[in-house]
C-alpha cells in the first residue's frame, strides 16, 4: 500500500538520528584520529624498522618472508593491536561505543524506521523466510558482534560506524561520488546497488543521475529498512529487496547498470563468481558492473603483509582469498565481454605517504 | 586455506623464522579465544604512555582552574563555588551513576577475559578455496 496523507511524508523528511553525547562524540574522534595515526605515521616508522631489521639485506620478495621479520616488530604488534582493539572500542565500549548509544535509542529509532517501513508497500521488499548464506552467518564482519542482520538497530549502528572507518572521515559519501566520476558517461535507466547497506551509495547515484530508476539489493533487513528510510528522507522514490547476491529475484537484461563499494573482499571467491554469473544475467547488453575494492599491493611484499593482516585483525574473513582470486578469468566465465581492472588510489585528507591500503576499479560490460 | 609453514631460510635476519608461531602475525581468522598481539613492548614505553596522559590531565586542570577565576572576575561565579558545590539528592544519584560508569569503563579493560566479541566460525576455511 503507497504512503498516504501530508502527515506520514512529512515525518518521513525528519532525519532519523542516534542522539550522541558529548563523551560520545569525542571519543569517537579521539578513535578516528588515533586510527589516522596507525595507518599513517605508524606504519612508516614500521616500515623504517624493517628495513634496519634487514640490515642492508636484500629485502624479502614474498609475504612468507616478510611476515617473520614485521612479527618482531614493536610497530607491527601495536598495529595489529589497535586494528583489532580501536574496532571493539568503536562499537562496543560502554557508554561511549556505537552499540552502547545506539541501543539506549532503540525503542525510538526502531519505532521510526518501522512507521516508515509499514508505508513503503513495494519499494521495500523484505523477506523474513530467506535463507542466509552459511559463509554469511559464520563471520561477524568488521567485529560487528551477530553481524549487520540479527539485530533491529544493526543498520543504524553500521551506518554510525562509518564515523570512524576509512578512507573518508570527513564526508563519508566522497568515495561513492569518486566512484561514479569513473563509470562511462552515459544516461543509465535503470541502476542497482549491489549490496546497498545503509543505501548512501545509492542517494549519491540518484543525485548525479536523476533519470535513473534506483534499485538497492541486500541480504540485510535491518540496512535495508534504514536505507529505505534514507531515500524517503531526500524525498526519492527508490526500490530495496532483501535478496540473496547469489539469487536475484530480477529479470534477464533488466538494469543498465550494477554498482558497488568495496563489496568483493566480504565474500568466498565461489561465491562471488556465481554472483557475477547472476550480475551478467539481470544486465542489459552493454549494460555495467563497476566499483572501487581493496587489494593487495601489486609489487611490495611488505604492504601486502600489511594489507592481508586485516582479514585476520578485523575479521575480514574473506579478503586473504579474494586477493587470490584470478578475478578478471572469474568475469570472463559469468560472460562478461569486457573487463577491466586499473589502479584507484585517491587518499583521504590527511593521510600519511605510505599506507598499505591499495585499491583497484573493477569495470564489467556485458 | 592451509595454513601456511614459517619460513625457515637462513637468508632471514629474524631470530624467530624458525619459530612454529608467530606472536603478532595472525595466518588465518581468530576463531578461539582472543590472542594477545603486543609482545615486546617495553615497560618505559607504557610509563612513557601513563605520563604523558598526565600531563594531559594536568593542562586540563589548569584550564579548569583558569576557567573558574575568568568566571570568577565576571561575577559568574563566586570563589569557591565549585569547591563548596553540593549536589541536590537527584544530582548526587547522577554523579554516582557517572562515577560508577567511569570505573566500569577502566577496570573492564584491566580485567578483560578472552571470550570474544564478535565470532568467527572455526569451519570458515572452506570458504576460502578458488573457483574452477
Amino acid at each position: 500500500m503507497p504512503d498516504s496523507g501530508f502527515e506520514t511524508r512529512r515525518n518521513e523528511r525528519d532525519e532519523l538520528r542516534v542522539r550522541e553525547s558529548r563523551d560520545f562524540r569525542a571519543y569517537q574522534d579521539y578513535l578516528r584520529v588515533t586510527r589516522t595515526f596507525m595507518e599513517g605515521p605508524l606504519v612508516q616508522s614500521m616500515h623504517k624498522n624493517y628495513m634496519a631489521a634487514l640490515g642492508g639485506r636484500k629485502a624479502p620478495k614474498t609475504q612468507q618472508d616478510v611476515w617473520p621479520v614485521v612479527d618482531d616488530l614493536l610497530e607491527f604488534q601495536l598495529y595489529s593491536w589497535a586494528y583489532r582493539h580501536l574496532q571493539r572500542f568503536k562499537y562496543h565500549r560502554p557508554d561511549v561505543g556505537i552499540f552502547a548509544a545506539v541501543d539506549a535509542d532503540a525503542e525510538r529509532l526502531a519505532a521510526e524506521l518501522d512507521a516508515v517501513a509499514a508505508t513503503a508497500g513495494d519499494r521495500l521488499k523484505l523477506n523474513p523466510k530467506i535463507k542466509l548464506p552459511e559463509y554469511y552467518r559464520m563471520v561477524d564482519f568488521h567485529q560487528h558482534s551477530g553481524g549487520v542482520y540479527s539485530d533491529a538497530m544493526d543498520g543504524v549502528a553500521y551506518e554510525l560506524g562509518r564515523r570512524t572507518t576509512t578512507p573518508s572521515h570527513a564526508d563519508p559519501n566522497l568515495m561513492y561520488r569518486m566512484s561514479f566520476q569513473q563509470f562511462p558517461d552515459r544516461q543509465y535507466k535503470r541502476a542497482l546497488d549491489w549490496g546497498t547497506g545503509h543505501g548512501q551509495g545509492l542517494l549519491e547515484w540518484q543525485k548525479l543521475h536523476p533519470e535513473s530508476e534506483c534499485h538497492g539489493v541486500d541480504i540485510s533487513a535491518p540496512c535495508l529498512k534504514l536505507a529505505y528510510k534514507r531515500s524517503r528522507e531526500a524525498g526519492y522514490s527508490m526500490r530495496f529487496a532483501q535478496m540473496d547476491l547469489e539469487h536475484l529475484e530480477y529479470p534477464d537484461n533488466h538494469f543498465d547498470v550494477a554498482f558497488h563499494l568495496f563489496m568483493f573482499h566480504e565474500i568466498p571467491p565461489v561465491n562471488l563468481a556465481a554472483m557475477l554469473k547472476e550480475l551478467h544475467r539481470v544486465l542489459k547488453p552493454g549494460g555495467i558492473f563497476a566499483g572501487p575494492e581493496f587489494h593487495i599491493h601489486p609489487t611490495d611484499p611488505f604492504l601486502q603483509v600489511i594489507q592481508t593482516s586485516h582479514s585476520w585483525t578485523n575479521n575480514e574473513t574473506y579478503a586473504s582469498s579474494w586477493y587470490a582470486l584470478d578475478f578478471k578469468k572469474a568475469a570472463k566465465k559469468a560472460g562478461f565481454s569486457k573487463v577491466s581492472v586499473t589502479p584507484f588510489a585517491p587518499r583521504a585528507e590527511g593521510k600519511a605517504g605510505m599506507s598499505a591500503s591499495y585499491w583497484n576499479f573493477y569495470l564489467l560490460e556485458k | 586455506m592451509a595454513r601456511a609453514k614459517t619460513a625457515k631460510r637462513k637468508s632471514l635476519p629474524s631470530k624467530r623464522r624458525t619459530a612454529k608461531k608467530f606472536k603478532a602475525v595472525k595466518q588465518g581468522p581468530v576463531t578461539g579465544p582472543e590472542p594477545d598481539w603486543i609482545h615486546d613492548l617495553p615497560l618505559d614505553n607504557l610509563v612513557n604512555a601513563i605520563t604523558a596522559l598526565a600531563g594531559e590531565v594536568y593542562i586540563l586542570r589548569e584550564r579548569q582552574r583558569a576557567m573558574e577565576r575568568e568566571l570568577n572576575r565576571r561575577d559568574v561565579l563566586p570563589l569557591g563555588a565549585v569547591e563548596d558545590h553540593a549536589p541536590t539528592p537527584a544530582e548526587r544519584e547522577v554523579d554516582t551513576a557517572d562515577l560508577k560508569a567511569f570505573v566500569h569503563r577502566l577496570w573492564s579493560e584491566i580485567a578483560r577475559t578472552r571470550e570474544p566479541w564478535a565470532n568467527v566460525d572455526p569451519k570458515v576455511t572452506k570458504y576460502f578455496k578458488q573457483p574452477k
